[in-house]
Order: structure tokens, then C-alpha cells, then sequence
């Protein structure tokens, strides 16, 4: 007998022989691990035979165990197909867990402070070990998260899901809804790059709208009046601790709810008014135990597979230059799931549009099931609320496309045109200029005028002839002066843009630069589209070596100077641009003069006026290790 | 129907289908942490080549107005950035090396030499003072035969013999230094080796501590680090410089370089000021730097108490109507005008100017081209340059900078002490030189 009070393991060694006893042992371990399964319960599980003791073994785990409570013990037949749930509230819970993982490990590596967080993400992709994966699987699990729960939210309308008993599960999932999309929002501005900051910033700029509080309400959003040290850190917070926080407790309400009410069935299997999710009949049960959870395993490893396989070859998170508050850049946009309130923000009133219009739409969605009692779930009998659910996707829809840069948003054509052939990674987009090898980036200066003519060499030649003698006028120079035009574009490169070696003359493109000629051929083909504001461009580049393995690019368009209103060209009564003519001080045109000062007739006989020639640069810089790629 | 349940309806396939996946994520998860380290190599020279891009951008907005758009430094205003001395590249360093170990142990037999020769003296001086026993008068005698016997320079083993011998050695070598000393001349006159002249003089007239010393002279002062004393790296050095500034510069340069960082109290984030960093180490050459590479710079740095050692010339000083007086006696040259207003050569003090580094273009000084003609055309005809030639202005222009500024241009920024760096005959070629413009040169 056993000194201890009770019979221990060693008694049951010699009660009953030593593999007896520890078998005995492990299959009791593996009881009380599981809840209530002994291994056999599990081998027979697996297996798929049917559960040879009584009660039930394999709905004990979900009566007495913590992580299977939140789970039904068995499914209807009719909802564990890919119709009705397409999984969806599933995958969100993924997201939810997938998110978590991979957040802890960027929080490893992550201060947030303006002074290191952008470091610390150049870190993390040059300096930590699959530190770019982990970082695009956050990233993209991010933004489908955001999209598979919206879709869940849309499936439970079309189902008629949220109708009576279910109303507060509903409410709570639009609850999930936002907590979702300002989690994305606040990991947004993480990065501490151009695009987090700016997108955020159009974001939050909702927040001084608020009546009477406006002030109040951005200041403690933004820890300052615009976004800085106090701002990141609030996001921060509100990232990885406020909202993960309140996501885990209505994650748990949700899920509560659907063990209280049972997984809704398809509208057609039921009658109507009748809700029957509790009382599934023998023949219709599938158990968790085995069938639900081998199937959501096997989900597992196939979801994530699908994240691995993209985050591999199609998807890389993006990261911009460092954020620059002095500096907007062209084109920035709130993230697209925000996109939506960025166009509304467009028809007008930035209170009613930005804090009336979402504030509404949110609640009258949260008040969904409160509003249509119907109690019908049969679609037939939905026509309006299915009426106003596919309106609403097209409403978005429509307004998301608003909030894009191209819609009603004037930028000069020269500048739209140099920056799409120049701009830094952003947006999944990159300048072609950027992605010329650097081998293909031959010094010397190139003119889209090589494009215009068969015979490309000659009509470089006498460009350059032609150069030398033509007369322009150069408004920009105080008190004026007639200059060539060769000398005007060297000037303005040189005198604005610090270029240490203007080249003799132009040229045309090396054979063994097809990339280089490709973006020629790009800009002139864009200066013909834009060829209304722009009348008479001519597109130039200039390459020149910097530094050992850098090179500057410089881009200029010379044009014909045009009336413009709202990035397009004023056209006169018979539709024509009208032309910006050069005037003196006393308001009198100047006209066209040879050099000696005598005034330049055309074969009518008249004077011809001096049209204002301008000019716009801009220029990069490429290294030979950056590797822009498309 | 199947939409109605699972995908896979075998428990067999779902738990198949399931494993199959699990070992293909870690597979590929494995796959890519092989390739890590060579992506990680990769991004890290990606991210340093996009950091010298934005570098560049930033210098030629914000650096290249003071050390020149092309980093050789703008005489008078600012040092070369693009300078084989800044990343510590020695022209001589090979045979300058062998010196200083031969030196330095001609140094030490030098020493000891010394030693000897005290003690020698006080050893005669005790012999001579008649009162040592005639014991000790054979130990003092046995001792002088052997300092005789090492500080003979006939016996190669003595410590003289040894000093011939080393310098017998050193002979060819200080030939071979003075020939590429020699190539080095044409920087040296540009303020390379600022110290060079007072070093050779002090070497050439003095003993070995003076040679020793001009060879180490040589050694660190090639390298702009151990010049400054700094002890830390080149990127160190230029990142303190950018974010601090040269505050107390005023003493060596007229303009005093600002704190640039935002830690300093100046305008650029800590990653701007690293990207400049990256940008302005990018031009080390490392082995293949050039002597055309040092005679190509402008401007070099200078230390404290180095500048201006030249010849004592009448400067004109800030006395206008003396000025006026002494350059209308004058004719003056326009091309050494152009020479001296550009920063190629120097003027009769020996100073050397970069006019052009700032009158370019019109943006932050005016145009060098039009300024005769609004001179003429329009300052003399404001009211309080009434009776005034456009020489006594532009005189008064160059040595009272700030007294009168034209409007959009700010107050300050220009030398104050051209006058003392110049003599009438540099004035008067100056002025030749713009006045060139209006005659259509």
C-alpha cells in the first residue's frame, strides 16, 4: 500500500503491470485534456465510425471544455455546404487569429515613434529574417479582413439572416464591422511612410468636422493638430491594444449568439416565420466531432496556403519614402476601404458628407433588423430590402470610385504626365522612368521629336541646327530676354535644377536602350493624348551621370502656352484653344522679331505674335542598386 | 448535391487535403527562409541606393549652393565634399610609410644617442673636476671607451654607425617623397596641406624631431579625419557636421555653416540627414581616386590659423572713395576679372573668390550677366545713388555688402570682407569683367 492517502501510480504499476498502468495513465490525461475523449473516442472519431460508448463522448469537449463552449456541438446538413455561410464568418475568425500571430511578431520589431518606425521598417525587410513575408501577411491578411467581413455582413443580409431571433448578433456583427475597418485604419499609419501618412491624414480629416467639438475631437485623434509623435502613438495604441481588445470581446458576443441561436438555415428549408435552427432533427446532424472540425482544420492549412502561396509571388506590402507632413504627394487617396467616404466627401458639405452621411449610414444599418420585420427570409419576398442591399453595394461602389484621384480632381496635364512616368513606388505603381536598367540609362539628352519622323537621326539633326537659331521669348526672366530655345531649356535646367552637365546637343536613343526608347515613346505618346492643353510639346530627357552608379534624369515639356480651366484647354467660339499671347509691361503683344530687332511678318503680311512658350522639368535621380521594378 | 455539404465529404480526404497543406506552407515557408539572406543583402542595397537618390535630391536643394552643385566646394564659401583628402586618401602614402618606420627608429637611436652624450659630458666634467679616486677614475675611463666606440659613425654596429646607415637609407626615399610631393604642388597652392610650407621650412633647416614631425605631418594631415582629430568613422564625422553645423566656422569662412538637423534646430528629418550622408559617402573612389580628383577641387577645408599666409599687399579695406580713386587710375583685365570672379585665380592677396557661385542665374544673388546694365539702367537712376558711376557702386557693392541691398534679395548673405582680400588691380579687372557684358562679350 501507498504512504499517500490515496492509490498512486505506483500501486496501479502493481496492481496491474507496468504498460497497463501507463496507458491507463495517458488515456486519462488525454480525457481530461480533451474534455471528455479517451484516445479511443478519438481514433473512432477519426475514423469515422460512430461513437461506441454512450453518452456521447464527443459532445462532452463542447459541454465541459473551455475552447469548444463556443462551438455548437452539430451543424445542420443544410448549412455546412459552401451555400449558404461561403465560410465567411469563418475566415473572418481567421483573420482574427491570423492577424493576431503575425502582429505579435511585427510588434518585435516595431517602436512607435516618428524618429525610428520608418527605420524600423526598412529593418524589418532588409535585417530580419522573413521579416518581408511576415510583413506582407499581416498586410494583406489586413485588407482581406476587412473585405471577407464585409462580405459576411452582405451574405447575412441576402440570407435575411438578422431577422428575428437573431437581431443582436447582427447588431454585434456590425459592431465586428467597424472595430475591423478601424483596426486596418490605425495599422495604417503604422509604416510611418508617405502613403500611411497622407491616407490616414485624408482619413482623419473628417474628424474636425464635428460640430461644436471639431477642434476637440481631431485634436484627440491626432494627439496634435496634425500628425505626429503623439498622433502615431495613439494609433499604435489603438491598434494593438483598444481595438484587438474590444474585437476579442465582440468576437466572443458574437459567437455566444449563435450557440444561443443556432447557425441560420437557408431561407427555402424553412417556413416561413419560423426559425428551427435549434431543434435539428437526428437524421440532419452533422457533429462537430469529427466532420465540422477535420473540414475547418482542412480550411486551415488551405486558407493559409493561399495567404503563403500570395504573399510569395503576387503580393508585397508596399512601403514609400519616409512620411514627409511638408510634402503632399500627387494623387493621395484614404485606404479603399475608406474610399467611399473620400468620394462622398466630394459632393459637398464636410460635415454631412463626412460625419452625417457615415454616421447614418452606419446606424441605419445597425438598426437593420429593427427596421424590417418582415417575417419572411424567402428572397422572393424580400424585393426591397434585397432592392436597397443591392443599391447600397452600388452606391459604394460608385462612391469608392469617386474618391479616386482621376475623378474630379484638375491637375495640369504636364504635371499628371512627368509624374506617372517619374513617381516613387506607391499604390502598386511605379514611374516607368524608374524602371529603365541602369545600364539602358545611356548619358545624353533625347527629344520625342525622334518619334515623329521616319528617319529619326536627321530629324535630331536639324532639331539641333534649327535649336541654335530660334528665337523665343522667356517670360520668366525679369525685364525679359530673347533667348534660343536651347538656351532657354539649359537655362532652366541649370539655373532651377543645379544639372552639372548639359549635353552638347540631342541625340537620338542607343540601339541597346529599348527601355530608354520605350519611355520616350510613352511620353510622346502621352503628350498626343493630353495634345489639347498641350499644343506644339515636345518632350524632352536629359541623363546625365551624377556620381559613381548614380544618374540624374531630367524631364522637361515645352509647349504652347493655352488658356487652361480645370486641367482642360478653354476653347474660343470655334474650338479652338486659345493661345496665351507674351504682352509687354503696358499690356501691348509682343511680336515675333529677328535679331536685329525688326519686326517678323507671316505670308499675309501681318505681324506674328509672340506665344508664350513654357516649360515644365522635373527630374530623379537613379542609382544603380534602387532596382525599380514594374 | 454538393454545394450543400463539405467540399471533400470523406473524413479520409479532408484530413488528406489538410496535411497536404500544411506541409506545402512549410515547405514554401522554408523555401523562402533559404532565400532570406541573399533577398535581406539585396533590399539592403536596394534601400541604400534609393536613400542616395533622395540624398541628392537633397543636396542640390540645400548643400550644393555653399560646396557647389558638383561637391568640389566653392572658393571662399565652402570646402569640397567631393575630395580625395575628405575620405582620407593619401597620394604619398606608400613611400611617406616607409619613411616614418625608418624615421622612427632614427628617432629612437637619436634618443639614446643623447643619453650618451650626457652622459659623456658628465662623466668628462667629473673626470675634470680632479676629485675622483683612481678607482673610479678606470671605471669612467672604461665607460667613455664605450660610448666612444658607439657614437662612432665609422663602426656600423654603433649606434652612430646605425644612423648613417639608416639615413643612407632613407636618402633615395625622401627623393622619391619630394617627386610626388611635387605632383601634389598644383593642390597644395589651393590651400591642400595648408601647412605644408612652414612644415617644409622648419624640416629642411632643423633636426630629426622636425623631419619626424614633417613626415607625420604628412601622413595624417592627408586624411581630414586625423586632420580634426576625429576619432570616429567618416559617416560619423559628416552626420555630426550636418547636424550640428560649424557655428564657430565665422572664424574660418565668412558664412557659418547652420545646424541642419532638426536635433539641431534645423530643418531636416534624421533620415534626410542620413540620406545626405549616403549621398556624400557615395563619391569615395576608395584606391582609385586621382590627382586630377584633388586638382579638380574648388575649395579645400581649412584649419584654424592656416588661411591667408600671403604676401603683404595694399587691400582695399572698405574705404570706398579711396577705392574709387585708386582703381580709376587702373586699366583693368577682363579676362583675369572673369578668372578671379570665377575662383580660378587669385587675387593679389592671395585669396581666392567663387563671385560666381552665388551670381549665377538670379535666384539667390544677382545675375552676373545683366548686372551692368541694371546698374546702369536702373540703380543709378534711384535717387540716393544720384551723381554715382557704376564703378563706385559696384565698388561699394563689393566691400560694403549689406550697406544696400536690391530688392528680393536678403541682407547678409554676402561676404563682408572682399575689400580686405583684394587690391585696387583685382578690383579693377572685376569690373572689367562685368562691364565686358554690356559691350556684348
Amino acid at each position: 500500500m501507498s504512504i499517500l492517502p490515496f492509490p498512486s501510480f505506483l500501486d496501479d504499476v502493481r496492481e496491474k503491470g507496468l504498460k497497463k498502468a501507463v496507458l491507463e495513465g495517458v488515456d486519462e490525461t488525454v480525457q481530461r485534456i480533451t474534455a471528455g475523449m479517451n484516445i479511443q473516442d478519438i481514433r473512432e472519431a477519426l475514423r469515422g465510425d460512430p461513437p461506441s460508448r454512450r453518452p456521447n463522448p464527443r459532445l462532452s469537449p463542447h459541454a465541459d471544455g473551455f475552447w469548444l463552449h463556443m462551438r455548437p456541438g452539430y451543424f445542420h446538413q443544410d448549412m455546412t455546404g459552401i451555400y449558404p455561410t461561403f465560410r465567411l464568418g469563418w475566415l473572418s475568425t481567421y483573420f482574427v487569429v491570423f492577424e493576431t500571430i503575425t502582429g505579435l511578431l511585427l510588434m518585435l520589431w516595431y517602436t512607435p515613434s516618428p524618429e525610428l518606425a520608418y527605420g524600423n521598417m526598412l529593418k524589418i525587410l532588409n535585417n530580419v529574417p522573413l521579416g518581408q513575408f511576415i510583413r506582407d501577411l499581416h498586410r494583406l491578411g489586413a485588407e482581406a479582413m476587412v473585405l471577407i467581413v464585409a462580405l459576411h455582413m452582405m451574405r447575412t443580409w441576402v440570407t435575411g439572416s438578422y431577422k428575428k431571433p437573431r437581431q443582436f448578433t447582427w447588431f454585434t456583427g456590425v459592431l465586428l464591422l467597424t472595430i475591423t475597418g478601424l483596426l486596418s485604419f490605425t495599422g495604417y499609419l503604422l509604416p510611418w511612410d508617405q502613403l500611411a501618412l497622407w491616407a490616414v491624414t485624408i482619413g482623419a480629416s473628417m474628424a474636425e468636422a464635428t460640430p461644436v467639438i471639431g477642434e476637440q475631437v481631431n485634436l484627440l485623434v491626432r494627439g496634435a493638430p496634425e500628425l505626429g509623435a503623439n498622433g502615431l502613438l495613439r494609433f499604435y495604441l489603438a491598434h494593438v491594444l483598444l481595438l484587438p481588445l474590444l474585437l476579442f470581446i465582440f468576437t466572443g458576443v458574437h459567437y455566444y449568439k449563435v450557440i444561443i441561436h443556432g447557425h441560420s438555415l437557408p431561407p427555402r428549408v424553412e417556413n416561413i416565420g419560423e426559425d428551427t435552427a435549434k431543434r435539428v432533427p437526428l437524421d440532419k446532424r452533422v457533429y462537430f466531432i469529427p466532420d465540422v472540425l477535420t473540414n475547418e482544420l482542412m480550411w486551415l492549412g488551405v486558407t493559409t496556403f493561399i495567404m503563403v502561396v500570395l504573399c510569395i509571388w503576387f503580393y508585397h506590402a508596399p512601403l514609400e519614402s519616409h512620411a514627409d507632413p511638408q510634402n503632399t504627394p500627387l494623387g493621395t487617396t484614404a485606404p479603399w476601404y475608406f474610399l467611399w467616404i473620400q468620394g462622398a466627401l466630394k459632393l459637398g458639405d464636410k460635415f454631412f458628407w463626412g460625419i452625417l452621411f457615415p454616421t447614418l449610414a452606419l446606424g441605419a444599418l445597425s438598426l437593420l433588423p429593427y427596421l424590417d420585420v418582415t417575417p419572411s427570409r424567402r428572397y422572393a419576398h424580400r424585393r426591397i430590402s434585397l432592392s436597397v442591399a443591392m443599391g447600397l453595394v452600388s452606391f459604394t461602389t460608385v462612391l469608392s470610385y469617386m474618391g479616386l484621384p482621376e475623378f474630379a480632381v484638375a491637375t495640369a496635364a504636364e504635371t499628371e504626365i512627368l509624374h506617372e512616368l517619374t513617381m516613387e513606388p506607391a499604390h502598386n505603381h511605379v514611374g516607368k522612368m524608374r524602371t529603365v536598367p541602369y545600364a539602358q540609362l545611356v548619358p545624353g539628352a533625347y527629344t520625342t521629336l525622334q518619334l515623329e519622323s521616319d528617319n529619326p537621326r536627321a530629324a535630331v539633326e536639324e532639331f539641333n541646327e534649327e535649336m541654335a537659331g530660334r528665337i523665343v521669348w522667356d517670360p520668366n526672366q525679369e525685364g525679359g530676354k530673347f533667348v534660343t530655345e536651347y538656351d532657354f531649356v539649359e537655362f532652366r535646367l541649370t539655373s532651377t535644377d543645379h544639372l552639372i552637365n548639359m549635353p552638347a546637343s540631342f541625340r537620338t536613343v542607343p540601339d541597346d536602350a529599348p527601355q530608354l526608347y520605350s519611355v520616350l515613346k510613352t511620353f510622346a505618346h502621352e503628350l498626343e493624348e493630353r495634345h489639347g492643353e498641350l499644343p506644339g510639346a515636345r518632350g524632352m530627357i536629359v541623363v546625365s551621370d551624377y556620381q559613381p552608379g548614380l544618374r540624374r534624369v531630367d524631364m522637361a515639356i515645352i509647349w504652347d502656352g493655352v488658356e487652361i480651366e480645370n486641367g482642360r484647354a478653354k476653347l474660343d467660339e470655334t474650338g479652338n484653344p486659345i493661345p496665351l499671347l507674351v504682352r509687354d509691361a503696358e499690356g501691348n503683344v509682343r511680336m515675333m522679331q529677328d535679331a536685329d530687332g525688326n519686326v517678323l511678318l507671316d505670308e499675309a503680311g501681318n505681324p506674328i505674335p509672340v506665344q508664350e512658350r513654357r516649360i515644365y522639368t522635373r527630374h530623379i535621380y537613379l542609382h544603380v542598386d534602387s532596382a525599380y521594378f514594374d | 448535391m454538393l454545394i450543400n455539404r463539405f467540399v471533400i465529404n470523406s473524413i479520409e480526404g479532408r484530413i488528406l487535403a489538410g496535411i497536404t497543406m500544411f506541409v506545402a506552407v512549410m515547405i514554401l515557408v522554408g523555401w523562402v527562409a533559404i532565400n532570406e539572406p541573399a533577398r535581406m543583402a539585396s533590399f539592403e542595397e536596394q534601400h541604400l541606393g534609393r536613400s542616395i537618390e533622395r540624398g541628392g535630391e537633397l543636396f542640390a536643394a540645400n548643400c550644393s549652393t555653399c560646396h557647389g552643385k558638383d561637391s568640389l566646394g566653392i572658393a571662399g564659401r565652402a570646402p569640397a565634399l567631393r575630395n580625395p583628402q575628405l575620405f582620407g586618401f593619401n597620394f604619398i602614402d606608400a613611400v611617406n610609410g616607409q619613411i616614418l618606420g625608418l624615421e622612427r627608429q632614427w628617432n629612437d637611436l637619436d634618443t639614446q644617442l643623447e643619453t650618451l652624450n650626457t652622459d659623456r659630458g658628465a662623466l668628462t666634467a667629473e673626470l675634470g673636476s680632479g676629485t675622483v679616486t683612481a678607482e673610479r677614475q678606470t671605471e669612467i675611463a672604461t665607460r667613455l671607451t664605450e660610448i666612444n666606440a658607439q657614437i662612432n659613425p665609422d663602426d656600423p654596429e654603433s649606434i652612430a654607425g646605425r644612423i648613417a646607415a639608416l639615413q643612407a637609407q632613407l636618402e633615395p626615399l625622401y627623393a622619391e617623397r619630394d617627386t610626388q610631393l611635387m605632383a601634389l604642388e598644383q593642390a597644395m597652392l589651393a590651400d591642400y596641406l595648408p601647412k605644408y610650407n612652414q612644415m617644409r621650412a622648419a624640416a629642411d633647416s632643423g633636426g630629426v624631431t622636425e623631419k619626424f614631425s614633417f613626415t607625420v605631418y604628412l601622413d595624417q594631415d592627408a586624411d581630414r579625419l586625423a586632420q580634426v582629430g576625429w576619432g570616429g568613422d567618416l559617416a560619423g564625422y559628416i552626420r555630426t557636421t550636418l547636424i550640428h553645423g560649424r557655428p564657430g566656422s565665422n572664424n574660418l569662412w565668412p558664412q557659418a555653416m547652420v545646424a541642419w538637423s532638426q536635433t539641431g534646430g534645423g530643418p531636416l528629418r534624421a533620415d534626410q540627414i542620413d540620406d545626405i550622408v549616403n549621398y556624400i559617402l557615395n563619391y569615395n573612389k576608395g584606391d582609385a581616386w586621382t590627382l586630377e580628383d584633388l586638382y579638380a577641387v574648388q575649395q579645400f577645408a581649412r584649419l584654424p590659423g592656416s588661411g591667408g599666409a600671403g604676401p603683404a599687399v595694399a587691400t582695399l579695406g572698405t574705404d570706398v572713395d579711396s577705392a574709387v580713386t585708386a582703381v580709376a587710375a587702373l586699366t583693368g583685365d577682363a579676362d583675369r576679372g572673369k578668372q578671379l570672379y570665377e575662383g580660378q585665380a587669385r587675387s593679389q592677396a592671395n585669396a581666392r573668390f567663387g563671385c560666381s557661385g552665388c551670381h549665377m542665374g538670379g535666384s539667390q544673388a544677382p545675375d552676373t550677366e545683366l548686372t551692368w546694365a541694371n546698374v546702369t539702367g536702373q540703380r543709378l537712376n534711384e535717387a540716393q545713388f544720384a551723381g554715382w558711376t557704376p564703378e563706385q557702386y559696384l565698388i561699394h557693392s563689393i566691400v560694403l555688402p549689406n550697406e544696400y541691398i536690391v530688392t528680393g534679395y536678403s541682407s547678409g548673405v554676402m561676404p563682408a570682407n572682399f575689400g580686405e582680400q583684394m587690391t585696387a588691380q583685382d578690383m579693377a579687372d572685376i569690373i572689367a569683367y562685368l562691364r565686358s557684358y554690356a559691350e556684348g562679350g
